[in-house]
């Protein structure tokens, strides 16, 4: 069998509008005719799953939503299932940001979660602390004097007034930090100082991309819990048993990532065939 | 004295935070200037969009190649802005107007112009990647072949669908997932990270040395 030498070339400089096509209907196809498949949790996610689970009835948490609207796929549903899941055991989450955008995501997931629960309320069961400045300064600072960094809640009601943080004022008052993070600053920046200089027991959701940079922290228990990427949220969606975007994005992502990589073995045989072409052609004159 | 000052400062500066990190009576020093850091960066949002407008500006002005794309972020910077700072069309909205609150124009334009568009940003990644791929990741030698070989694994057989194929090919004796998690992200990941983040750590303490002596000043500007 052999192609037309035009042919092999033009299918090696395939028109990129034809690749962005075959993506966008594999993206979209499964939406259509969804597979649910099932999802196994693996380690990481597992010990994230239980680091919520196992606080005491009351615990306070502190979630630092580190990511903007362009990450909020992979990590919002984590923010979700994670604040359902706290929520039903009685827990109490504070929300931070390090993003600007990461206060305005916050609030939605605390008008998200209040719609889900009509039994808790602000300030009693969930608050937000809203954005700070300064990238890793106001961690800096957290640690050494919480009420100094946070003096009022992102609506501009003081600690004082907020029944869930009438009495908090350092940092290991909380019980659990959890960085939901895209980037810097974020996880990288909770590690080294809000695990690593005030020892407090930290969890980190990451975009799928930066993930394994965390997985030599995990190993070394720096952090506690690790959630990576879409597939790390469907796995504790699975595990909470909340009904979220992350495992119906699953069959998006697994159609997605067979198709790029077909046409990368696509594109590595066309290759090889121009390869065997201009040897033969070589060896012929 | 433009040059020396500067440099005296961030020798100062560098050096305390240095010195209140081993000295614990010190330790209040890093707390004080990393305040003061939080307030700094809040005026360089400010200064920022000064910058900004500057900047583009000038291209508009000098009618510079894609002149009308400058135009188009100061019309965005503005109306940010504008909506940002005030309430109702002609009165500032403070004090009491807090712009990120449910139910403000901010808040509106927040949801419904930025998220969608940060969001699309992010997904045309997925376009560019994939037509990259099929013309750059090409298994041209022994180092690209293992590197290909481990992105396969990865992407097939992270996924649910791989994870299912692999079982219905009859191989679930065979724990992929399990070889994914340890060999290739433990193993050798993990080793890879180490290195690089270690080596990037010593590469940030000889850097933050030069500042702090002032061998490095490019952060001056200038020459």
């Amino acid at each position: 069998m052999s192609a037309s030498p035009g042919l092999l070339d033009k299918l090696l400089n395939l028109d990129r509008r034809i690749i962005y096509g075959i993506i966008l209907l594999s993206v979209l196809v499964p939406f259509w005719f969804p597979m649910r498949l099932p999802i196994e949790a693996t380690a990481p996610v597992i010990a994230s799953f239980k680091a919520f689970e196992d606080l005491p009835e009351g615990s306070l948490i502190l979630i630092s939503a580190d990511y903007g609207p362009s990450t909020k796929v992979e990590l919002h549903p984590v923010t979700l299932a994670s604040g359902d899941q706290a929520l039903r055991q009685n827990k109490k989450i504070a929300f931070m940001a390090l993003w600007p955008e990461g206060q305005a995501l916050a609030d939605e997931a605390i008008a998200t979660l209040l719609k889900m629960h009509p039994d808790k309320k602000y300030g009693v069961d969930l608050v937000n602390l809203g954005y700070k400045a300064g990238n890793e300064a106001p961690l800096v600072s957290m640690g050494l004097d919480f009420r100094g960094v946070f003096p009022t809640d992102s609506k501009g009601t003081p600690l004082s007034d907020i029944p869930m943080l009438s009495r908090v004022s350092r940092l290991d008052q909380f019980a659990l930090v959890a960085s939901y993070s895209a980037g810097y600053p974020g996880g990288i920046e909770h590690i080294r100082l809000t695990a690593t200089q005030y020892k407090m027991p930290l969890l980190i959701a990451a975009t799928a991309v930066v993930t394994p940079q965390y997985f030599p922290y995990y190993e070394s228990k720096q952090i506690i819990g690790l959630v990576g990427g879409l597939r790390g949220a469907a796995e504790y969606e699975n595990l909470t048993g909340f009904q979220g975007d992350a495992i119906s994005g699953m069959d998006a992502q697994s159609v997605a990532h067979f198709t790029i990589a077909g046409l990368i073995l696509f594109s590595n045989i066309i290759s090889f065939l121009i390869f065997l072409r201009r040897r033969r052609e070589e060896q012929s004159g | 004295m433009r040059r020396q000052i500067p440099l005296a400062i961030t020798f100062f500066t560098g050096l305390l935070m240095v010195v209140q990190f081993y000295i614990v009576p010190l330790s209040f020093l890093g707390d004080v200037l990393a305040s003061w850091f939080q307030a700094i960066t809040a005026f360089a949002y400010v200064l920022a969009a000064i910058s900004l407008y500057v900047v583009n500006g000038k291209r508009v002005r000098d009618r510079v190649s894609g002149w009308p794309y400058n135009l188009v972020l100061m019309i965005a910077l503005t109306a940010t802005l504008y909506i940002g700072l005030f309430n109702e069309w002609l009165g500032l909205g403070y004090p009491g107007h807090r712009p990120t609150d449910s139910g403000t124009n901010f808040a509106w334009m927040f949801q419904y112009i930025f998220t969608p568009l940060s969001a699309t940003m992010f997904s045309l990644l997925a376009f560019y990647i994939a037509s990259a791929c099929y013309r750059a990741f090409k298994a041209r030698s022994i180092e690209a072949t293992l590197l290909l070989s481990s992105a396969f694994l990865v992407m097939l057989f992270r996924v649910p669908l791989g994870e299912y194929l692999w079982i219905k090919m009859g191989l679930q004796s065979i724990d992929i997932v399990w070889f994914i998690d340890t060999f290739i992200m433990g193993a050798f990941n993990n080793a890879g990270q180490r290195a690089i983040q270690v080596a990037a750590a010593i590469g940030l303490i000889s850097v933050s040395l030069k500042i702090i002596l002032g061998i490095e000043r490019s952060y001056l500007g200038g020459d």
